[in-house]
């Protein structure tokens, strides 16, 4: 038995179970580790805290689901869903660790960057770490959509008792964002409950929902979205993303909205190109005399990001009486 | 007749889409296969049974096309020949048979009813779903080891669905998770940093 050789040809019992993967067969290498593999490990808590006792599992998903299958059932699940996951139990929390999901996640968020691209700046700023790139770099949310609660006062026509009528007038900006750097934008008294279900590509004109271009560049968001019609106008949108938590990506500031005429020629080119076709315009540029360039200084509250399955119940659903100030934050 | 002349001949027997393409459904995806196993198949074998044995040795006799079709697994064991239909039996020492028992009835209910409409056969996975935890996972666990891809996206959609949604502490609840093994202070710390999931 040849202890000092590492090329024995009779292999001792502890090591059968490395025979079972292929590669090993050339070198019979001590690798004791590979038993764990297919083993349940339960993580340990830190040393001093609560939960540092014998540990008895209660949960029947742990006792009798293997790993691997617990891992499947994270990989069907949106990046929402698996940060909340991971704040469930440290067990689910170390499963989630695994870089493959946020991999997945960043490659199919930043799609417009391209893979090659993505490994780059993975390597140049955020240390080879998917996850890091998931929770600091600034991405637009497709998961439900941003909205942007302006109000202003009107004052309302006197009469019977009431002298000095006024009314607090609330109106919406919607926009959703689609991977694919097509988005879509509504301007709109309606709430975002009623309005949700317009907001897809199927929409007709009757709907008022406008579909347009953008482009991400770090956190600046360019946007242009051309309103049809005998005048035809492009609306010209600049934001910034961040948000209220890592990862979040939960608001924009409006840096500029700028309206411009264009000409009939720049108009009816194909809808990918209106954003090609406002590219270095400047804020007071417009192509058609008839409609003169206004940058809108009102209704710029920032937007907030409300995910589908918040639209029931989020308090943008609420009416002028109930909320008549909504601060971002 | 050499084997290649009753190929021809029997590619001659197939509609001509079949034999161009000799495709079968196999556990959810579509296969090439030789022309005399279609033909076999469309002739006569739908009949033939073969038989399963639980870990507690219960035997269970079943159509070989519908175990053929879903489940990977013993779709390669009865291709590669090494299955007599007259004496042996499909050991399938992981799966107890109350749990094979089930898996046998969502893979014959499938087979028999593919044409039917998706709301009918949506209604029915429900259905058939409508078991305790401790089903679940035995169900998952006969179907990763069966490799039947169809009920495998069907319970892990299932899993998935009890979490999407929900908030934490109900998810505790659901999956009784007593113990989440955090420190107070990590806890508090992912309370204050993400209210909307509790």
């Amino acid at each position: 038995m040849a202890s000092s050789s590492d090329f024995a040809l009779s292999v001792p019992s502890e090591l059968e179970s490395v025979l079972r993967l292929r590669t090993v067969d050339y070198f019979i290498t001590r690798r004791p580790w590979l038993d764990l593999y297919g083993v349940n490990v339960r993580p340990v808590a830190p040393f001093g805290s609560a939960s540092r006792k014998p540990y008895v599992e209660s949960a029947l998903i742990h006792q009798c689901l293997p790993d691997e299958l617990l891992f499947e059932v994270f990989a069907r699940m949106t990046p929402y869903d698996l940060g909340k996951a991971s704040c469930v139990c440290r067990k689910w929390r170390y499963t989630i660790r695994n870089p493959v999901f946020w991999r997945v996640a960043c490659l199919k968020a930043w799609q417009l960057s391209g893979v090659v691209e993505n490994y780059r700046i993975l390597q140049s700023k955020y240390d080879g770490s998917w996850r890091k790139m998931w929770l600091s770099r600034p991405r637009l949310r497709t998961d439900g959509i941003y909205v942007s609660r302006n109000t202003y006062i009107r004052a309302g026509v006197a009469e019977w008792k009431i002298t000095n009528p006024v009314h607090l007038v609330c109106y919406f900006r919607y926009m959703r964002f689609f991977p694919s750097g097509r988005f879509l934008y509504k301007n709109s008294s309606q709430k975002i409950k009623d309005v949700v279900k317009f907001m897809n590509f199927r929409s007709s004109k009757v709907d008022s929902v406008f579909g347009g271009h953008y482009t991400l560049s770090d956190d600046k968001v360019e946007a242009a979205v051309l309103y049809p019609g005998m005048r035809p106008t492009v609306l010209r949108i600049r934001l910034s993303v961040r948000g209220t938590t890592p990862g979040a990506n939960n608001r924009m500031d409006l840096i500029s909205l700028v309206t411009s005429g264009v000409n009939n020629s720049e108009a009816s080119a194909p809808e990918e190109d209106i954003l090609g076709v406002v590219e270095g315009w400047r804020d007071d540029e417009t192509h058609n005399p008839d409609v003169p360039a206004v940058s809108h200084k009102r209704g710029m509250t920032p937007f907030v990001f409300v995910p589908f399955d918040q639209v029931e119940t989020s308090v943008f659903n609420l009416p002028v009486e109930k909320m008549d100030y909504y601060v971002p934050g | 007749m050499e084997l290649l002349c009753i190929r021809q001949w029997i590619s001659g027997l197939l509609p001509t889409w079949l034999s161009a393409w000799c495709i079968k459904p196999v556990g959810g995806a579509l296969v090439r296969q030789e022309p005399e196993y279609i033909l076999l198949a469309l002739m006569g074998s739908p009949l033939k049974k073969i038989m399963l044995c639980s870990s507690e040795k219960e035997i269970f006799s079943v159509e070989e096309q519908v175990m053929v079709q879903h489940s990977v697994i013993i779709n390669n064991m009865i291709e590669d020949g090494s299955y007599n239909h007259e004496e042996s039996k499909i050991p399938l020492d992981c799966v107890d048979s109350k749990t094979l028992k089930k898996v046998i009835d969502y893979c014959t209910h499938h087979t028999h009813h593919h044409n039917d409409n998706q709301e009918d056969l949506e209604a029915w996975d429900a259905q058939f779903l409508n078991v305790d935890s401790n089903g679940l996972y035995d169900l998952l666990m006969a179907a990763n080891y069966l490799e039947i891809r169809n009920l495998l996206d069907l319970i892990y959609g299932t899993i998935k669905n009890m979490i999407k949604g929900k908030k934490i502490d109900e998810i505790r609840r659901i999956f009784n998770i007593k113990d989440h093994g955090f420190t107070p202070e990590e806890e508090e710390q992912n309370r204050k940093e993400y209210p909307h999931f509790y």
